[in-house]
């Protein structure tokens, strides 16, 4: 055995991966080879060395965040699942723009508890006009929220700027689907649309076929990539 | 609640879309789940982010938990795709391959020269310093290993989870799991000895 097939087996032996007889090979070896003895003590330094990068302690408001996101979250989706059928999609897209982020829900709750739910309501709505401004990711956002919620896994870059119903108008995938013959809704292009831009990210072929619950027969596809995308 | 085992409590959360259940195995695995991310991606920011995402999939994928399987075992499954989802798409956008990246920086891993200050006046804050000084090198050490040792490495080393554990979530062989902790320690031996790293410890 060379000196590098020792150091393995010491390796092994401190990480505690090898089987009860090796181990008990290496240990008898050990007690006769001052060699082995003082390798192992430099190996076991390294350890020790490696066990200093102690455990840190999470952020104290990191649990209430998660809590905060599952609220977000299941409201989206008795959202999804029941009132889809009965709300436009603009009701949709206006309550989800909303609702979407937990640190608005938290904002919301502290307006309406010290200013009472009417005028704090109008607060909250005024907060919301401001905050959209300036949040150029927000149709991006919603776009990955509301395919979420349809059970589709989405990534969704940054892009531009514009409100929700400027991405609608400009997303192709709709006139595309009328013209095969499909009837999509704003919801379902965006879906599409989110594939799309996952895809633009990971040079492969998207193939997507949704079924929805409420609109029998209705699927979604996209096979080949399509050229022209004015996003 | 507090008596229920992990398992039982998922139940309940699918069965019963009982939040408190979910709640409380966010108690019970808050501290090791975000530590263990924390230490795969070294940047506590992105940890707290990740760390939610990890819960954000648990909830979400939550009909598909298999009762058969340890719920640590999913769990951590969860994160360290999260992780290395993150870490892909990290390295898309700066286009430089992650262990690459890493030895670009290895000039960092240099232990300064600190001379001994015969009159410390708060030798508790010097200390600190020191030791912030260690963790940030273990840290980048660590961040050296390619991503595949270096789940295995944390999971063991970090987490204290057996090589049986790890082959569960990882979803490898056993041997794999060795040979790859096995590997793991050697990169980091040989790196901390090259650096003289141990030296500047005693």
């Amino acid at each position: 055995m060379n000196c590098n097939e020792k150091e393995d087996l010491l390796i092994d032996y401190l990480a505690g991966i090898l089987e009860r007889e090796e181990s008990e090979r290496v240990e008898s070896h050990l007690s006769s080879c001052h060699e082995c003895q003082k390798r192992l003590k430099e190996l076991n330094k390294v350890r020790v060395l490696l066990r200093q990068w102690k455990r840190v302690s999470p952020p104290p408001e990191l649990k209430s965040k998660v809590m905060d996101n599952l609220k977000a979250l299941t409201l989206i989706e008795e959202k999804a699942n029941k009132e889809l059928k009965d709300t436009s999609t603009d009701d949709v897209l206006e309550w989800l723009r909303k609702r979407v982020k937990s640190e608005q829900i938290r904002i919301y709750k502290v307006l309406t508890d010290s200013l009472g739910k009417e005028n704090g309501g109008k607060v909250f709505d005024y907060y919301l006009e401001e905050q959209l401004k300036e949040q150029m990711s927000a149709p991006a956002k919603e776009v990955q929220i509301i395919a979420r919620s349809l059970g589709l896994d989405v990534e969704v870059e940054r892009q531009g700027g514009g409100t929700v119903q400027e991405t609608i108008r400009n997303c192709p995938y709709i006139s595309m689907a009328h013209e095969l013959g499909m009837k999509v809704s704003p919801c379902e292009a965006i879906c599409v649309k989110a594939a799309k831009i996952r895809e633009k990210f990971h040079p492969i072929k998207v193939e997507l076929v949704k079924k929805l619950p409420n609109e029998e027969g209705l699927c979604i596809f996209l096979t080949t990539p399509i050229e022209s995308n004015p996003a | 609640m507090t008596d229920y085992s992990d398992e039982e409590l998922m139940i309940s959360l699918v069965e019963e879309g009982d939040l408190k259940a979910f709640e409380e195995l966010l108690v019970r695995y808050e501290k090791s789940l975000f530590n263990y991310i924390y230490r795969h991606i070294g940047d506590f920011h992105a940890a707290e982010d990740l760390f939610q995402e990890t819960f954000y999939r648990i909830f979400k994928n939550r009909r598909s938990f298999n009762p058969d399987l340890r719920f640590s075992t999913w769990a951590y499954r969860i994160a360290t795709n999260v992780c290395i989802d993150d870490i892909r798409k990290k390295t898309r956008e700066l286009e430089v391959p992650l262990e690459e990246n890493n030895l670009a920086h290895e000039s960092s891993l240099q232990f300064t020269e600190r001379g001994v200050n015969p009159n410390p006046i708060n030798p508790s804050l010097e200390e600190r310093l020191i030791k912030k000084d260690i963790e940030e090198k273990i840290k980048a050490l660590v961040k050296s290993l390619p991503e595949k040792l270096r789940s295995v490495f944390i999971l063991s080393e970090y987490q204290d989870l057996s090589c049986r554990e790890i082959a569960q979530i990882l979803e490898i062989p056993l041997g794999t799991v060795k040979s790859r902790l096995h590997n793991g320690f050697k990169q980091l031996v040989e790196l901390i000895k090259k650096k003289g790293l141990i030296n500047e410890l005693q």
